[in-house]
Parts: structure tokens; C-alpha cells; sequence
């Protein structure tokens, strides 16, 4: 049952010469229960061939002619089902007439009621159904189908009311023959007898028979005429209404198939219901194998699937009759690959659509035998319909939107037309659009990695279908979230390091999985700022120390051993830099805790001696310079001594020296001068 | 009775005996003073002088008194360093090998008489001990 329904959703999208080719989920099709593994799904010929559309009921996908479909996942039924979700239900007043025309020709040609009387009653009633738009004319259509079989009838009557005239002729016509034929025998016995006699009598019967025969064979031809004749034109009218037929099962107008069915059945009353009729009218339609099939082949149902590695653009194309172009996209890097829509058109032309339109007819014939069958399937299908219309509601009131809105996507595939589908409130319809869009928002989303978008828009669809299945999608917004996240810790690892170009990659890799990650443009931002900044202090760091400004470096130590991180050469000088001042340091705090005890002088020779390394650095230089007026004496004596030792004045430079000493015995400096000039003036000295 | 008249010194002569005396205390003090230093011709040395500037104090000779604070340095044959401490400040003193028969020590005081050479050093010439 599901199988003949689903190609009645097939054909009105394209009357098989339109086959939208969908991206179909691993699997699909891949019947190995059917082919033992042996070969494809789609390659499987099945017990009717491959001509007619085969359905996975599985997997929810359709193969035809060697292709797979997807019938949930279709952006040309989803367009369609949206339209039908936003119109208005069907309560006006040509609404309501309309279902009550209907319902009271069917009501009229119902079995057990259907006189003539009520067969007129009905037949003028085609015409006024055929008034409202929603009919599409096609109740015209079959109240002429039936006035063109009714004159058929009529002159399939007149032919053979014809015939029997004839008959009468040739019976009278042989008659007359065998009169003619039996004439002799009144005529003279001399005649008889005489030789010359007898061939005078042949040829005088031949003569009368002559005429009798031309008689005789023009009756009997133009009988058999007459014959041919009706019988061709009862079989014209009956496969043109067998094909009507066909055509309102195969868009799924139910109701005209039973209106129409029931028509039949009382023009022709033989009791012959097969369509072999009809059978043999497609198999003579004209198929050109070598014209092929006019394709329009799309993908609309992006997927977004995790990848590792890889990526790039491909597509693009033309067929033999027409143009194609496509696109698939497939980012680098451990991230998603979205598949974007292909379309293109192939083989278009008029052979190769009239061949597809009888491709499909055939198609159709082959699976239906009888109309007595059409009309069960017909009358089933509105079962069906109204059936799934009640579960809508049901689901509706339980709040179980995601099977609710399949429910009814699949009734409307199928009943599209019928009043129960056509009478559901805006309202009722509204919540399935609701979430049909925002499920279709959710795929366009995860095709371009908007997971932040995706992630609302899962959590608002649970709020609204507690029967939605949130984890699939999480679970690829989660992971596509980690992955991103490890390729932000990795760029900073690698601007850490100085490694610009794993830096780059993996920023890359991390837009490329999600493009709108709020910390992709905050660590993005961070990195070069830092770069910038780094490069900033690298060039006050050579600046400083070309004016041996060591004291700034110290104090913006921590900036510049940031800074220096990834120059293994600058960082080097900093190291002796830092080294040095950690000297200075210890010697101003040496100074200053001896200075707290009142050794003034000892303070200022480890000022001193800090000086004589670094004599630039100006926090020394201060310590240094108070501490000098504290011990002057001291410091007087000490310079003295020096500057008559470089005077080469020993005798002095040592007086002075031993001065400094009796002032404070503890110098080193006076110890060292001591020692010094006693080496120089006793260079033998023991 | 008729009270006896009593003999006195004339306080004349008691002032000029006074004075006698004192002139002499006076003079062999001066003699005395002058005939103890044997270096009496030579000039003291001026310290502050020698410790600013050595250099315009060289070849001279001078005299000086001190006491020896501190032993410098010693070679068998430049002779002895020390530290003399001489009117408040310390100067070096280079006792030469000559006076090595003379045991100076730490404390004592000494006259020298000194001169001063070309790197500004004191060279002992004389020596006695105070």
C-alpha cells in the first residue's frame, strides 16, 4: 500500500522525467537483506523491474532508475508542505459548496443508487463542481471524457443498428444467389439438351449471379467494416477514460476516482473492469531509449558530517542538453564538511520528456490491473488520509511535534487534495510550520557551522517537541565545539612559541569549524594584540639597552621576559642584564641596612663597590651620593688616596689610605690601597 | 723700759733676689731646651702639606716626631715600612736598612729626620728614639 502511495507523491513532482537525486544518508538503499551483500540497493531489480519506483521503507528513501531520494528530506515537497502549512483551511463558502457538490455526485453514483436518473443528475453536477477553483476543472475534464464515451456509444449503437440492415441485405443478397444459381432448371428441355443450348443457359445465370455477388460482398464488407469501426471506437473511449482515470489516482484526486470509476461502470455495463486498454495504449506510447531521460538532478539536503582532514571545492558541470552547476564545499582541517546543493539540468528535451512521461504511464500500468482495484486503492488511500489527520491532532495535543509534523507531512504527500487535510485550522497547522522551520533552520545552520545558532535552536525545538530527539545534533555541536576549542589552545600554543604559521593554521582550522565562536575573535584579538605588544617591548628592550638604561629593564622585567621568550639572542642579554641588576639591587640594600646602623662609611663602600661595576644605574648613583655626604671624612680620604696613587705619589696616596683607615678600619678600600702601595713602594716586601 | 730696736731685711734686696732667681730658672730652662734636639737646624715637616701635595716637598729634609702606630710592610733590602702618627695625622716612614740595628716597635715615638723622594715616599736619614 505504502509503495503505490509514495509513487503517487512521485509522479505529480515531475511526472518521472524530474527526479530530485537527494543526498542520501550513509546506507540508504543498501539492502543487503535483499541482495545477500552482493550488490547495491539501488541496482537491485526486484520482482517488477527497476521501471517502477521502488521504496525502502527502512530508510525512508525511494529508488527509481537507478537513483535514491529521500521523500522526507526534499526541498521541493518542503516547500510545498510549507505553503499548504501557511494557507488558510478550506471554510469559505466555495469551499464548503464545493465539498457538498462533491459529496452529492458521489452520493448519487453510489452503488445501489446510481439509476439513470440519478447518472444524469450526477453528470450535471460534474459541470457545476468543475465551477470552483479548487476542483481545477477537472470534473469538466471527466463530464467531457463521459459525453465524448456517450456519443461514442451512440454511434457504436448506429453502427450496429447499421450492420443489421446490412445483414438483411446479404441474407436477401444470397437469397437472390441461389435463385439465380437454380434458374435452369425452368428453362426448355431442347435448350437443355443442345450443346449449344446448355452454354447459352451459363451464361445467362453468370449474368444474373454477377449482380447478386456484387450484392452479396458489398454487404458483407461494409459489415465487417462497421465492426472494426465500433470496436475501435469503443476502445478509443474506453482507454481515454481508463487514462483519465489514472491520471486523477496518480495526482492523488481520490474523490474523482471513485466519481469517474463509477461513470464507467455505468457507460459500460459489460462487466469488463481491466485496463488492458489502457496497457496497451501506454506500451504504444513512444519510448526512444536512445533519446534517454530529461534529469533534473538536485541535492537539496545539505549534510554536515565530521571530518578530519582534507577539503576543497568541487563541481560545477553541464549535461548534453542543458547546464548544470553545483557546489560542494568541504573545509580543511578536523571540522564539518557541508554538502551545498547541486543542481543542474540533463538531457532536456522534447523526446526525452515525452519518453519519460511514458516511462512513468507504463510504470503506473504495471502495477494496477483492474479499475475495481484503482477504486479500493483510491478508497483506501482516503482512509488513510483521514486517519493520519486524526493522529496529527492526537500527537498535536500531546505535544509530540517532531511525529506530529511527519504525520502529517506524510498525509499531506498523500491526500493533499482531500477535505480532512484541506479543513485543518491555521492554528493546528502553524505549530507543525513552526517546527518544520526551525528544524530546517537547525540543518542550514549546522551547514555552516553555526553551532551557537544550531544549539539555541535544538533547545527551542525540545521545548517544543518533547518527542525531539536532541542528541544527534548536540552531540555534533558539542564535539564540533571541542574541536574547536583544542584549535584556539593550540594557536595559543603556537603564538606562545613563536610559531606563527601553526598559529595561523590552527586559528584557520578553528574559524573553520565554527565561524561565529565568540572566543575565536577574543583569543584571535588577544594574540595579535600580544604579538603587537611583544613587538613593542622587544624594540624598547634593544632601545634601553643601547642607552644602558639597565634600571628600566628591571623594573618591566616581567614584561620584557615575555617579550624575549621566543629570541633566544635577546633573551640572553636580558638574562645578563637581570643578572647584573640583581647585584645592584643586593648592593643598595646592603648599603641601606648598613646605613640603618650608622656605619656611614660602610654603607658607602658598598655603594661604592656597586658603582665601580655599574656606575649607570641611577638608584645606585642616589644611594651612593647621599651616603657620601654622611661619610665624608671618609670619602674625602679615600679619593685623595687615589688620586695621588694615580699621581703615582705613593708616600701621600698611603697617608691618606692609612687616613681613611683610622677612619674607618673596616675598608676594604683603604685595606686594598694600603696593600697596593705597600707592593708598589716595597716591591720585594714580605 | 726702753724697748729694744729689731733688726729686718731691706725689701728691696728681697725683690732683687726674687728676680735673680726667676732670670735664671728662666735662662737654663731655655738652654737646656735647646741643647736637646740635635736636629735643631732642620725644619719640621709640614704634614698637611706633604699629604696635599708630596710632589713640591721633594729632595727636601725634615724633621718629624711620632709615634709609631703600625708596621706596613718589610724587605730585607728597602728596609722597613711604618705608620707614624705625627701632629694628628698617620704618614708612612721608610726606616732603610741602616737603622735595622734599632728596634722600633709599636708605640714608641722616634725622631726622624726624613726625606722625601721622588714618588713622595719618606726616606729615613736619622733617627733617635724619644
Amino acid at each position: 500500500m505504502k509503495t503505490v502511495v509514495l509513487l503517487l507523491v512521485l509522479l505529480p513532482f515531475g511526472t518521472a522525467t524530474v527526479l530530485p537525486q537527494a543526498q542520501v544518508p550513509p546506507g540508504a538503499g543498501d539492502s543487503k537483506a535483499a541482495t545477500g551483500g552482493a550488490r547495491p540497493g539501488q541496482m537491485n531489480e526486484g520482482f517488477i523491474g527497476r521501471d517502477v519506483p521502488h521504496f525502502d521503507p527502512g530508510n525512508d528513501v525511494m529508488s527509481y532508475d537507478g537513483k535514491l531520494w529521500n521523500i522526507n528530506d526534499n526541498r521541493l515537497f518542503r516547500a510545498r508542505f510549507e505553503k499548504y502549512l501557511n494557507a488558510a483551511p478550506a471554510t469559505d463558502a466555495a469551499d464548503v459548496s464545493y465539498r457538498q457538490t462533491i459529496d452529492k455526485i458521489m452520493d448519487l453514483l453510489t452503488p445501489g443508487k446510481a439509476t439513470k436518473a440519478n447518472q444524469d443528475a450526477a453528470f450535471i453536477l460534474l459541470k457545476e463542481a468543475s465551477k470552483y477553483k479548487d476542483d481545477a476543472n477537472l470534473c469538466s475534464v471527466l463530464s467531457d471524457a463521459i459525453y465524448s464515451a456517450k456519443n461514442t456509444l451512440a454511434q457504436v449503437e448506429r453502427l450496429k443498428r447499421e450492420n443489421e440492415l446490412w445483414e438483411k441485405q446479404r441474407s436477401q443478397a444470397e437469397w437472390n444467389n441461389e435463385v439465380a444459381a437454380t434458374g435452369s432448371l425452368i428453362a426448355p428441355k431442347a435448350a437443355k439438351d443442345d450443346a449449344f443450348g446448355q452454354e447459352n443457359q451459363k451464361l445467362a445465370r453468370d449474368a444474373r449471379v454477377a449482380t447478386v455477388k456484387r450484392k452479396l460482398s458489398e454487404a458483407g464488407q461494409t459489415i465487417e467494416n462497421n465492426k472494426v469501426r465500433m470496436a475501435s471506437l469503443e476502445l478509443t473511449a474506453k482507454g481515454y477514460l481508463q487514462a483519465l482515470i489514472m491520471q486523477f489516482f496518480a495526482t492523488r484526486r481520490f474523490q474523482h476516482v471513485i466519481i469517474a470509476n463509477r461513470f464507467y461502470r455505468a457507460l459500460y455495463t459489460d462487466g469488463d473492469n481491466s485496463i488492458e486498454v489502457f496497457k496497451k495504449m501506454v506500451d504504444g506510447l513512444p519510448t526512444n531509449k536512445d533519446a534517454g531521460q530529461a534529469k533534473i538532478e538536485a541535492e537539496f539536503d545539505p549534510k554536515v558530517s565530521g571530518e578530519s582532514k582534507g577539503g576543497g571545492y568541487v563541481g560545477g558541470g553541464t549535461g548534453s542538453n542543458g547546464t548544470g552547476a553545483g557546489g560542494r564545499y568541504a573545509p580543511s582541517g578536523q571540522s564539518f564538511s557541508a554538502q551545498g546543493i547541486k543542481m543542474g539540468v540533463q538531457n532536456l528535451g522534447v523526446e526525452s520528456l515525452v519518453g519519460g512521461a511514458a516511462t512513468a504511464a507504463q510504470a503506473v500500468s504495471k502495477l494496477i490491473n483492474s479499475l475495481s482495484q484503482l477504486d479500493g486503492l483510491a478508497s483506501e488511500a482516503i482512509r488513510d488520509v483521514n486517519e493520519g489527520v486524526e493522529a496529527y491532532k492526537f500527537l498535536l495535543s500531546k505535544n509530540e511535534m517532531k511525529s506530529a509534523t511527519e504525520r502529517l507531512a506524510e498525509t499531506f504527500a498523500l491526500g493533499e487534495y482531500m477535505p480532512t487535510v484541506r479543513l485543518l485550522s491555521r492554528d493546528d497547522k502553524r505549530r507543525a510550520l513552526d517546527f518544520s522551520q526551525k528544524g530546517n533552520e537547525l540543518l542550514a545552520a549546522l551547514e555552516v557551522n553555526d553551532l551557537t545558532r544550531a544549539e539555541k535552536l535544538v533547545n527551542e525545538l525540545q521545548t517544543i517537541a518533547v518527542d525531539f530527539d536532541v542528541s544527534k545534533p548536540l552531540a555534533k555541536v558539542e564535539t564540533a565545539k571541542t574541536v574547536s576549542s583544542m584549535h584556539l589552545a593550540k594557536a595559543r600554543n603556537a603564538a606562545a612559541s613563536g610559531d606563527k604559521a601553526a598559529m595561523e593554521s590552527e586559528l584557520r582550522a578553528a574559524a573553520e569549524i565554527w565561524p561565529r565562536n565568540p572566543a575565536l575573535s577574543e583569543v584571535g584579538g588577544m594574540i595579535f594584540s600580544q604579538s603587537d605588544v611583544q613587538q613593542r617591548a622587544i624594540t624598547d628592550f634593544d632601545q634601553l639597552l643601547s642607552q644602558k638604561n639597565f634600571r628600566q629593564i628591571f623594573d618591566d622585567k616581567m614584561r620584557f621576559i615575555a617579550a624575549t621568550a621566543m629570541f633566544p639572542e635577546k633573551q640572553e642579554q636580558l638574562r645578563k642584564v637581570l643578572d647584573d641588576m640583581a647585584l645592584v639591587e643586593a648592593a643598595v640594600i646592603r648599603a641601606q641596612e648598613v646605613e640603618k646602623r650608622g656605619d656611614f662609611a660602610g654603607a658607602w663602600e658598598s655603594a661604592e663597590s656597586a658603582y665601580r661595576q655599574f656606575p649607570d644605574d641611577n638608584k645606585l648613583n642616589q644611594v651612593r651620593a647621599n651616603l657620601t655626604t654622611r661619610a665624608a671624612d671618609f670619602v674625602r680620604a679615600l679619593k685623595q688616596a687615589e688620586e695621588q696613587e694615580k699621581k703615582d705619589q705613593f708616600g701621600s696616596s698611603l697617608a691618606w689610605y692609612l687616613k681613611a683607615q683610622k677612619t674607618y678600619p673596616a675598608s676594604d678600600f683603604a685595606r686594598q690601597g694600603i696593600e697596593r702601595i705597600n707592593t708598589r713602594i716595597l716591591p720585594d716586601a714580605k | 723700759m726702753a724697748r729694744r730696736k729689731k733688726s729686718s731685711i731691706n725689701p728691696v734686696w728681697l725683690l732683687f733676689a726674687v728676680g735673680l732667681i726667676l732670670v735664671a730658672f728662666v735662662g737654663s730652662r731655655l738652654f737646656l731646651s735647646s741643647g736637646s734636639d740635635p736636629y735643631r737646624t732642620i725644619a719640621a715637616l709640614d704634614v698637611p702639606s706633604y699629604m696635599e701635595n708630596a710632589n713640591s716637598l721633594r729632595g727636601n729634609i725634615y724633621k718629624a716626631e711620632g709615634e709609631v702606630s703600625n708596621s706596613l710592610a718589610w724587605s730585607p733590602t728597602a728596609g722597613r715600612l711604618i705608620a707614624v702618627d705625627v701632629e694628628k695625622e698617620t704618614i708612612p716612614v721608610l726606616v732603610t736598612p741602616e737603622f735595622n740595628a734599632i728596634n722600633i716597635q709599636k708605640g714608641q715615638k722616634f725622631r726622624f729626620v726624613l726625606e722625601v723622594d721622588p714618588k713622595g715616599v719618606l726616606i729615613t736619614k736619622k733617627l733617635s728614639q724619644l
